[in-house]
């Protein structure tokens, strides 16, 4: 019996279940359900499945208690001991009490779980994509999916802090206004939005901490934003009372300190070019503040582009910061601080540098590159015993791999170091390959396979290709990740060698059949319907693949019968 | 390696050689042979500088009698840093090859750059660090120190005063931070230092100024050997610079500055006849001893002549009503009181030198003679005077100068009164432009005193102007193409936007709204598809702001925004340095950027855009003068009348080189690839096609020009596509790289018997 191993903190008799009278369990980590002269535990619903339990009201003919998991599952207990009214009562009392010990308990643990678990699917698109079409469409259940499918996803959770979101240069033109029908104008936010803002105009961050939500809302605050001259680039005079003149002018100090300190980069500042030889210029009166419109906007436009590159070198991958103090070598560009410009680009004047890289002989350098013992498994894929072999060609590379991922082992600054240069070496080094093209001719194929190449000639075909709608092209993209993922898994099965492969091979051989009668179909149909008829071709290719693993199976089954 | 030129020993510092810097050499060997001038077109980015200097330095080293001295001149601070590096990286070469070669080569820079004193370097104009310099080293200054130790002085110029000419640099090569780092090190002022090590050094490389400006040629260069070799490097705008160092312009500023310094002047004349009346005549005596002194210099060929100091004033006496410092100051005072009623025009003025004398005399009484001695007799007042501080009297230096020259030369030359600026005709702002029309004349002096003067660039296309407008005759006069054995380079013109509208910016169409939206939609789609920086030139800063304005209004801006960051070029050099240096960065970490600048403008002039810096430049409309401008009528004139070049000739040719000189910033090598978009109809009619240089012509067949923004596209894709793929050197070699048993077959090819009987000679 299951429930050996487990305390059992509390047994009631003659509960009823599905009409069935057994006694009921709570053990320490679930509660279950064993019907009387039966060894088989009927209903068992560990603690962290369930969301609540209710209780029937007092006065009922039936004393009940109801689980509602967080499936949205129910199962309903009902109390009948044979002495009466009053004991059913004592008996539902004292499970109820004890779950309401217990659940709270299990419930934190759950809710760290599934808040862990949404995180990860709010975060990652394509999982978030992968589960609607697989869990939510039935094909598979929630647990296999978390077991199986997602590990690439929770894995890199782990092992890499999210990357912070660069600001895209457009990010104010991207906040598409709107009408709102009665003569003004709707702006629509998103929080990356907000992010960009403040990433690039920390002036506007600054205000939106003094200012809200103490002297107006938020939307207020916004409102104002897009009123000022921060969005209308081309604004001279912004009005008085605008809370972001301010912001402007810390801005324009902060230009001008720039400005002040000069480029240290010899080779990129203008000011220093001319040898100084002509005579006292005669500063012309006009002070930066009265430009004109048109210098205004230029003038933004070059504040805005470099704000934008400042924000991205403000957060600095502490990881490369890290690199580069434990080898106390020159400052990278990205981790430097923008105040401090020692000519980072790598264009500074000093003898090193090699004006005609291809006048030089190459420095023959001794790194040792990767050789493939077997270069067919490469291109064919890796089976089991190459690829040991493999490993031990790798040596020193995959050491260091196994240090990154092994989360005992700190990776240290010095393994790290090895890495990077051990990875800076390496060098696809074709083994005399005569299956592979060499480039140039493989470009001139590509470029007689574009528009306008020979081969292109009379080829309506590619029209088709083009004029797919938007949103037809990212369904079937999402249908076909989700379909390479259940494959990916399928395949991984075969060969079949151990019992559990040949279970998860019948498993997720089910998976397909689902995935193609819930998902394929429907899709399939509904181009068909809405659409052409001829964007049915592009299923094709999925609907090989299904056949292929289909085949795949019905042979292996067939055998494994007659096995 | 070690290549036999033409029976020349040649060091090169790299294991290949591009076929192109042999042809190179070959011709500067000629040249040098002749003892001549000449006028070499490379392609940018094939190693002209390396070239220059190997051969000129061994023939330097095999003929130690003939060629003394090398002087290179280029442009702007960061080549000039460059050639020193490229020397120091030659004669590195040498010693390791084991060869004694004892070449002292040196920067100079304006004080600025050179500056290690304490205080005085800290400031970062250029004219402050002059003024302050000066007033701690001039000489009354240094005097009154020796009596007082509170009077501040220099003390790396005392050093350098006590012992510099003893203290002999080593032979080496110095850069700007080498000769900053020995000045330190020995106490010494660096700046005079190397003033004075270049009459000794064996290779100079500064600034055209220091040769063509006569002001500072004056000072600096004018005890050069005639032994000399002359390099021009990035020369296609030789003749602007040597007009602008022979142009004066006034404003009523510094008339009024001049004014003021005359005031100056007039009291510290009359203080000093107080005090030491005796000076003042001393005074008078030197400057006629000087001026004596010249003369006889000038008659042995000493030093190189001075436009702003012409003969006659060496052979004449100084005029009487000029000769004490009472009437010289009044006679200055006149001067600029006549120049203050010229200055109050309402309509323009323009007159010829000739005329502009005869009204001098009439309404100030002033004849031709003394006013040629005008900036000679000032400056020997002004040493006379102990006046610390010349920047102050710059303004009527200037005057000066302009009298002198007004004087000297009745052709050549023309006055321009203009009462407002073009842009303003409201506002009254009265400018005398005293304009040298002739280029030739700054440069004379150059090419008459020098044995070989070599004018070399990336696009000098057409050639046959430069020898007319510079008035010379080069020995040898060659274009070279690149060999290239990838397409490396993409020209396309680009003549009409999707829509099919001809895209150009003729004065009719420039401001039309779908043009400046074809240019805004074939910028969006280049920076769509190339990668990293995307560089676009404009015809004038006004275009630029007016073309950026309607892209913000039509969104075009936003779908730039969308692919790459924005950079765009100001008028002000700090802006537009910060800016650059974003954009620079943008391009080395990925996101790639676009940077909007200007034909003529700082940028086209002194940035290179190598690699990822640029891989496309897109040249919106054909960068003409501004023809409504009456210096250039003026100059249009006087060269169809001297030199019988067509208006159109001319600003065409003008066009066209910085057309090509724009282009030409993307490709910086053989390793390098660019696209280069002419966007603009006119481009692809023949006039225009076949002034570009010829190693951009070759590229530029039938099928590129005249296309639409769409066919441009596609061809800039699939180009594009093929320069990502490697390119091992084994495809280079043979075709645009040679080994040196490459070289050699391609000597013995052409040559057929090695002249055995020049050898001995090489080696000794």
């Amino acid at each position: 019996m299951a429930t050996v191993s487990e305390d059992v903190l509390l047994q009631v008799e003659s509960v009823r279940c599905k009409k069935n009278e057994g006694t009921l369990y709570l053990m320490s980590e679930r509660i279950a359900f064993m019907m009387d002269h039966r060894d088989i535990v009927s209903v068992s619903h560990p603690y962290t499945d369930i969301k609540q339990q209710k209780i029937s009201p007092e006065g009922k003919a039936k004393v009940q208690l109801q689980l509602v998991l967080h499936s949205g599952e129910t199962t309903t207990f009902q109390f009948c001991n044979s002495k009466g009214m009053d004991a059913c009562l004592a008996d539902r009392d004292k499970v109820k009490n004890l779950l309401l010990n217990l659940l709270p308990k299990f419930q934190m643990k759950v809710n760290k779980e599934l808040e862990e678990k949404s995180r990860l699917l709010r975060n990652n698109p394509t999982l978030m994509h992968l589960y609607r079409d697989l869990v939510m469409a039935k094909v598979m259940t929630a647990d296999e999916f978390w077991s199986q499918h997602s590990a690439l996803y929770v894995n890199k959770q782990n092992t890499t802090k999210p990357q912070a979101i660069g600001v895209s240069p457009a990010f104010l033109s991207d906040i598409r206004s709107e009408t709102d029908g009665c003569n003004g104008l709707k702006y629509k936010l998103t929080p990356d939005v907000i992010e960009c803002i403040f990433k690039a105009y920390p002036a506007v961050h600054k205000k939106y901490m003094e200012c809200v939500p103490m002297k107006v809302s938020e939307a207020e605050f916004w409102t104002k934003f897009f009123q000022s001259h921060y969005f209308h680039k081309d604004r001279l005079h912004p009005g008085g009372e605008d809370i972001f003149v301010e912001c402007g002018k810390v801005d324009e100090q902060k230009f001008k300190e720039d400005l002040a300190g000069g480029i240290s980069d010899p080779t990129v500042n203008l000011t220093r070019f001319d040898d100084g030889c002509e005579e006292v210029v005669e500063k012309s009166g006009s002070s930066s503040d009265n430009l004109g419109v048109h210098k205004e906007l230029i003038r933004r436009f070059n504040q805005h582009s470099i704000m934008i590159m400042k924000a991205n070198q403000k957060n600095p991958d502490p990881e490369a910061k890290e690199i580069t103090r434990s080898e106390g070598g020159p400052p990278s560009t990205n981790s430097d601080t923008p105040t401090k410009l020692i000519c980072p680009l790598n264009r500074g004047i000093n003898g090193d540098r090699i004006e005609y890289p291809d006048l030089t002989e190459e420095k023959k350098s001794q790194d040792s590159n990767i050789t493939f013992v077997n270069y067919k498994n490469v291109l064919q894929g890796l089976e089991s015993t190459s690829a040991s072999k493999l490993e031990l060609k790798f040596k020193n590379g995959s050491v260091n791999m196994h240090q990154r991922n092994g989360h005992s082992i700190k990776p240290t600054s010095y393994s790290r170091k090895r890495a990077r240069l051990e990875l800076e070496k390496w060098k696809y080094h074709a083994v005399p390959a005569t299956a592979l093209v060499n480039p140039s001719s493989a470009v001139s194929a590509l470029g007689e396979l574009t528009p306008g190449g020979i081969l292109m000639k009379g080829l309506q075909d590619n029209s088709l290709e083009q004029s797919i709608p938007p949103q037809i092209e990212a369904e079937l993209r999402t249908l076909t990740r989700s379909l390479n993922e259940l494959l990916r898994h399928f395949w991984k099965c075969f060969p079949p060698l151990t019992a559990n492969l040949e279970q998860k091979a019948i498993r997720m051989h089910e998976a397909l059949r689902r995935f193609h009668e819930v998902k394929m179909k429907p899709f399939e149909e509904q181009i068909a319907r809405k659409h052409s008829p001829l964007y049915l071709k592009f299923t094709r290719h999925l609907n090989t693949l299904l056949e292929v693993a289909y085949n795949k199976y019905i042979t292996w089954s067939t055998k494994h019968k007659v096995g | 390696m070690r290549l036999n030129v033409d029976g020349l020993i040649v060091y090169f510092p790299y294991e290949y050689i591009y076929p192109e810097q042999y042809a190179y050499m070959v011709e500067l060997k000629k040249t040098l042979d002749a003892k001549g001038h000449c006028l070499l077109e490379m392609p940018s980015g094939t190693g002209k500088t390396t070239s220059l200097l190997s051969l000129i330095l061994a023939y330097m080293h095999a003929f130690p009698s003939q060629v003394t001295k090398l002087i290179y001149c280029s442009r702007t601070v960061p080549e000039i840093e460059k050639v020193i590096e490229e020397l120091r990286r030659l004669l590195r070469y040498y010693e390791t090859e084991g060869e004694q070669i004892n070449i002292l080569g040196l920067v100079q820079s304006a004080r600025k750059n050179l500056c290690i004193h304490p205080k005085v370097s800290k400031e970062s104009d250029g004219w402050i660090v002059d003024g302050r310099c000066h007033s701690l080293t001039a000489s009354h200054v240094r005097e009154r120190h020796r009596n007082d130790d509170q009077v501040p002085v220099c003390d790396f110029f005392e050093k350098f005063d006590a012992c510099g000419k003893e203290i002999r640099l080593p032979v080496d090569v110095y850069s700007l931070e080498d000769l900053k780092k020995f000045g330190k090190e020995h106490g010494i002022c660096p700046y005079y230092l190397a003033r004075y090590t270049i009459t000794y050094a064996n290779v100079v490389v500064y600034s055209y100024h220091y040769l063509l400006d006569p002001k500072i040629a004056n000072v600096v260069s004018k005890e050069l050997a005639r032994s000399s070799v002359v390099v021009f490097d990035e020369a296609h705008n030789i003749d602007n610079v040597c007009i602008e160092s022979l142009s004066v312009r006034l404003n009523r500023k510094s008339v009024e500055k001049a004014t003021k310094s005359i005031e100056v002047l007039e009291n510290s004349v009359k203080k000093m006849k107080e005090v030491d009346a005796k000076k003042l005549k001393e005074e008078y005596q030197r400057l006629v001893e000087g001026l004596r002194d010249a003369n006889a210099a000038r008659e042995m060929n000493d030093i190189l002549s001075n436009p702003v100091l012409p003969n006659e004033v060496l052979k004449e006496v100084v005029p009487g009503s000029i000769r004490t410092a009472e009437h010289f100051v009044g006679f200055l005072k006149r001067f600029v009181e006549y120049i203050k009623t010229r200055l109050r025009v309402q309509y323009v003025v323009q007159e010829s030198p000739a005329s502009f004398l005869k009204d001098v005399f009439q309404k100030v009484c002033i004849e031709r003679k003394p006013l040629r001695f005008c900036a000679e007799r000032l400056a020997s007042l002004l040493r006379t005077l102990e006046i610390s501080n010349i920047t102050d009297f710059s303004a009527l230096t200037r005057i000066t100068q302009l009298a002198t020259l007004v004087a000297t030369y009745t052709k050549g030359f023309t006055i321009i009164v203009e009462p407002f600026d073009d842009k303003t005709p409201t506002v009254s702002n009265p400018i005398l432009h005293f304009t040298c029309l002739d280029c030739s004349i700054a440069i004379k002096p150059v090419f008459e005193r020098f044995q070989s003067v070599v004018i070399t660039s990336g696009t000098l296309s057409p050639l046959d102007m430069y020898p007319k407008i510079l008035d010379f005759h080069p020995v040898v006069l060659t274009s070279f193409t690149m060999t290239l054995a990838r397409p490396c380079l993409l020209p396309m013109i680009v003549s009409k936007g999707s829509d099919q509208v001809a895209i150009s910016t003729r004065y009719e169409t420039r401001e039309d709204i779908s043009v400046v939206r074809n240019y805004g939609q074939l910028l969006v789609e280049m920076a769509s598809i190339v990668p990293d920086g995307v560089v676009c030139f404009f015809t004038s800063y006004l275009y630029l702001e007016s073309v950026v304005a309607n892209w913000y209004d039509q969104g075009v801006i936003d779908n730039i925004l969308r692919k790459k960051l924005l950079f765009i070029e100001t008028q002000d050099a700090a802006e537009t340095s910060l800016a650059l240096y974003n954009y620079m960065q943008a391009c080395d970490n990925g996101r790639g950027a676009v940077l909007l600048s200007v034909a003529r403008g700082r940028v086209s002039e002194g940035i290179d855009f190598d690699h990822q810096y640029g891989r496309a430049v897109l040249m919106f409309g054909i960068p003409y003068m501004y023809t409504q401008s009456r210096i250039l009528r003026a100059r249009l004139e006087y060269l169809r009348d001297q030199f019988q070049i067509r208006e159109n000739d001319f600003l065409t040719f003008d066009a066209m080189r910085h057309a090509a000189q724009c282009v030409g910033r993307c490709i910086r090598g053989k390793l390098d690839y660019g696209i280069m978009v002419f966007a603009d109809k006119r481009f692809s009619r023949s006039d225009k096609r076949s002034k570009l240089p010829k190693w951009i012509q070759e590229y530029l067949t039938d099928s590129y020009c005249n296309l639409s923004t769409e066919e441009g596209v596609q061809i800039a894709k699939r180009w594009l596509r093929q320069m990502a793929q490697p390119f091992p050197r084994e495809e280079q070699l043979g075709v645009s790289l040679m080994t040196f048993d490459q070289v050699e077959k391609e000597y013995k090819k052409n040559n057929p018997e090695p002249q055995e009987q020049d050898e001995p000679m090489i080696i000794g």
